[in-house]
């Protein structure tokens, strides 16, 4: 089942590959305070780099469908700029503190399939003279024409703790926090998608997952690494501490648990190669991991953590970027080192996300 | 009938005032004061602190805290909500709030360690719910140092979530629905923890205040170095300020012999009746002095610390020179190898009379009514808890053959890297090793054992586990010096480590003592940490 299920998913997305091979792959990166960059991955070379104004430190960034803009969550997440990745040209810019009484935070955003709205997890405070009043948390839709100073068109009340959303094929929102939520955009209904806080897998505790790493843009699948323990195994023994990869195809929307290994390390993301068949697992070692046995097939120790990994569209490339200024490229079957892109400057990339495009 | 009663009550009420006849106690805080105060808060604070009809602002009126914790509040209002005021009017605003809405003494007693910036301390007896609430981020005592009622508890709540985005992410907060548990249950339990009102401080506020000014004698220990006997002259000069003279001499607590001499100048300042802030050069090293007053103003405990590096200091007992202050402060050191002459050093105030140490020869060297060295030999065979009485006073001396077994402390220490081009000094990590005797049990970790004091011991360091020993933490964290100071490496990513790693590590201190044909080890634990990036005065 699950096998006719992979070449399922292979079949509907090797559509998908074939429409993008002719086209040249880059990879979209951002670094403080105010930079983003256009990186032709395949040449190792960073092609454009465009300045964010009035930014602090990009960190989520959505790529409208058509590949042109790039809408980059900066300002410590209280704004989304829109940037023309051909001319750099702000086309787009949506801060959202914008009620003189509010301080709004963005714990994630994504962008509808048509490219027209942008759906956008916010924490609003309200602020008094003398004393802060914490808000409940809401989903802001903004018109991706919205102008320089967008404003939400819809809102609608959301639970706490969201902290990465992502559109499927479908236009279907999921948000992700203590559980995965599906939210209708255009009534606010939301329900739980998946049970992650409650969630009722067997002798399994509740399971802690942090994910806000964008890593679908080739293989059309969420994936995150997620821990938790086995109740049914001994206190004192190590294996009962378990990593999984918890996965959302965006296209059929269904979820799946892969339980890979004890957790002898910290993760920090992961990525479904095209053929489904590997993923890989980022932090300080990068993982390569067989989905068919499952288990951990190749670990290798980084010369530095490195917090995303992401894949190319032939799915022969790994890459990992994030926390400095490097991205560094493994060949996907031996996990060699075969290559980087240094950021010019060495400027500090945070906690900045990588996007994969075709132009 | 009805209102004769009251009336006889009055009466008798009256009788029995004038019966105790006390004049009316003078107020701590004088008018004077008190006007200037609110003066401050409303040019400073009231823009967005509205003043009621009752005389209260809102939000201040309405909290407690340590003159650390108000000063603290005056920087937030600065940084990040654009307060501008002068320093001497900060200086004033946190004087007339401690005085005025502080905390009685007994009230910062059970936290006085983080107060003082005591280095290495673990805080004990957390409940565990507010310690993951609170303490994740900071110390428990930034909260327990504090009195609010339940709605100023939720306010503070509502503040943390405004002012830090990612505060229900992080771990330990994002198992639980965070905003809610804070706003409910534990600002329930903070407000009946630590409420706003206490009989605590209605009590103090009554009590006499005393004036510091006169002449003290401290004593003190600085780890790895020695014991410190000394004095401090205080002049009143006037609103609760004081200028000081100090002059200190230190003794090798484990040869005896006499070493530097530290004096020097410095000012302090009294907040709310016993708070004790001092700041003093001594031999052109800047100090500071975080002290608390006993309530009777006669005593003071507290730390005095390098500025520049807190972790560097002793822990003082002082005592104002009056009459009823007598006795023996300290003796170093406090133990007598039976057949062996030893320099003992006592240490105390208006010492006088005969000095004498059951079971051993005493020769006094040098007596003053403050410092009496003697050289003492205890004869074969009188081993054992011992004393060493000097006039109408005794302290307790052990007299002992052989040292039975080593202590390092702290059992557990921090240091954190440092300096490689960063704006952050290394702070390095202290250890001592004190050698003790079984006790007439004969066994190891009871109650009847003899503390002998530290020991000279021959130091090194190790790999704690067998993950710091995959990473080569002792190789890359640092190294410890002939006298227990640990010194951390520089901070930054170290390429030549796994990982790029920096020079962070998880050691053990050993520390062997060669005595005859026997040699007695003795270990610790030891964190070689990263640099702390905010260094608030109440951690």
């Amino acid at each position: 089942m699950v096998k006719k299920l992979i070449i399922l998913s292979m079949m509907l997305w090797g559509t998908a590959l074939l429409s993008v091979s002719s086209a040249k792959e880059y990879m979209i990166v951002g670094a403080r305070p105010d930079k983003l960059y256009v990186i032709d991955i395949k040449a190792r070379k960073v092609e454009k780099t465009f300045t964010i104004p009035d930014s602090t430190a990009p960190q989520n960034i959505v790529i409208s469908p058509d590949g042109k803009i790039a809408y980059v969550g900066t300002n410590h997440l209280r704004s989304i700029v829109g940037i023309d990745l051909e001319s750099g040209d702000v086309v787009f810019r949506a801060d959202l503190d914008y009620k003189d009484d509010e301080r709004t935070w963005n714990y994630g955003f994504d962008i509808s399939p048509d490219g027209s709205e942008i759906y956008s997890y916010d924490i609003p405070t309200k602020i008094y003279l003398d004393r802060f009043e914490s808000r409940e948390p809401r989903l802001s839709v903004f018109k991706t024409n919205g102008g320089l100073e967008a404003k939400p068109v819809r809102e609608f009340p959301l639970p706490r703790r969201i902290h990465l959303l992502m559109v499927a094929k479908s236009g279907a929102l999921y948000a992700m926090g203590w559980d995965f939520y599906k939210v209708d955009v255009q009534t606010g209904k939301y329900e739980v998608a998946y049970p992650l806080r409650n969630w009722t897998q067997k002798n399994l505790s509740q399971p802690d997952a942090l994910a806000f790493w964008p890593s679908w843009d080739n293989n059309g699948i969420f994936s995150t690494p997620i821990f938790y323990a086995r109740t049914d195994m001994a206190e004192d023994n190590m294996e009962r501490f378990r990593t999984g990869l918890l996965t959302l195809d965006l296209k059929t929307e269904k979820f799946d648990l892969i339980d890979f290994q004890s957790a002898p390390e910290v993760l920090f993301s992961s990525v479904i190669h095209p053929d489904r068949k590997t993923a890989y697992a980022v932090y300080n070692t990068l993982l390569k991991i067989d989905l068919e046995k499952p288990h951990t097939a190749k670990r290798i120790d980084l010369n530095h953590t490195y917090y995303q990994t992401d894949i190319s569209a032939d799915g022969t490339e790994v890459y990992v970027g994030g926390t400095t200024c490097d991205v560094a490229i493994y060949d996907s079957t031996d996990l060699k080192h075969i290559g980087e892109v240094k950021l010019p400057n060495c400027p500090d990339m945070g906690a900045t996300v990588i996007r994969m495009i075709h132009k | 009938m009805k209102f004769i009663a009251p009336i006889l009550s009055i009466l008798l009420l009256t009788a029995g005032l004038s019966a105790c006849s006390e004049a009316p106690k003078k107020s701590n805080v004088s008018e004077a004061e008190k006007v200037a105060g609110r003066t401050l808060v409303s040019d400073n604070c009231s823009g967005c602190h509205m003043e009621a009809e009752d005389g209260t602002f809102s939000r201040i009126s309405f909290i407690r805290k340590t003159p650390e914790g108000w000063d603290m509040n005056i920087a937030r209002m600065m940084i990040f909500h654009g307060l501008e005021i002068e320093p001497q009017d900060r200086r004033a605003l946190v004087k007339y709030l401690a005085d005025t809405q502080g905390l009685a003494p007994s009230e910062t007693a059970a936290h006085r360690d983080i107060l003082e910036r005591k280095h290495n301390v673990i805080e004990q007896g957390v409940d565990p719910d507010l310690a993951a609430m609170c303490a994740r981020c900071h110390t428990y005592a930034r909260v327990a140092l504090q009195r609010r009622d339940k709605a100023e508890w939720q306010n503070l709540v509502h503040m943390h979530l405004g002012q830090w985005a990612s505060i229900e992410y992080q771990m330990l907060a994002r198992e639980r629905d965070w905003r809610a548990d804070a706003l409910g249950p534990v600002a329930e339990k903070l407000g009946k923890l630590y409420p706003l009102k206490t009989t605590q401080w209605t009590d103090w506020q009554k009590a006499e205040w005393k004036d510091m000014s006169g002449s003290w004698y401290m004593v003190g220990h600085v780890p790895g170095i020695g014991d410190m006997g000394g004095s401090m002259t205080v002049k009143a000069a006037g609103e609760g300020k004081y200028q000081t003279a100090f002059n200190m001499i230190f003794t090798d607590d484990i040869t005896g012999a006499e070493g530097i001499n530290l004096t020097g100048m410095g000012k302090s300042i009294v907040h709310t009746g016993y708070e004790w802030r001092g700041t003093a050069t001594l031999n052109d090293v800047k100090y500071r002095q975080i002290w608390a007053a006993s309530p009777d103003g006669n005593r003071m405990t507290g730390r005095f610390f390098k500025k520049d590096h807190p972790e560097d200091g002793m822990t003082i007992t002082a005592w104002r020179n009056i009459p009823e202050n007598n006795g023996i402060m300290s003796i170093v050191p406090a133990a007598l190898k039976a057949g062996k002459a030893t320099e003992i050093v006592i240490s105390g105030l208006n010492l006088s009379g005969d000095i004498s140490i059951p079971g051993a020869e005493v020769t006094v060297k040098q007596a003053s009514d403050s410092r009496i060295v003697i050289s003492a030999l205890a004869l074969a065979g009188a081993t054992g808890p011992a004393k060493i009485t000097v006039g109408n006073d005794s302290a307790p001396l052990a007299i002992y053959l052989q040292v039975d077994y080593l202590k390092v402390t702290p059992e557990y220490g921090i240091s954190r890297v440092g300096g490689g081009g960063g704006p952050i000094p290394k702070v390095a990590a202290q250890f001592e090793a004190v050698g003790y005797t079984f006790g007439p049990d004969g066994k190891q970790g009871t109650d009847d054992d003899v503390n002998l004091g530290r020991l000279p011991v021959i130091w090194q360091v190790d790999n704690y586990s067998p993950a710091a020993a995959a990473m080569q933490d002792a190789k890359y964290a640092g190294h410890i010096t002939e006298n227990g100071t640990f010194i951390p490496a520089v901070a930054g990513p170290n390429p030549e480590r796994k990982y790029g790693t920096n020079n962070a590590g998880d050691l053990k201190v050993i520390a062997s003592y060669h005595n005859g044909t026997r040699t007695l080890t003795a270990e610790a634990h030891l964190i070689a940490t990263v640099q702390r990036w905010n260094n608030p005065p109440i951690m």
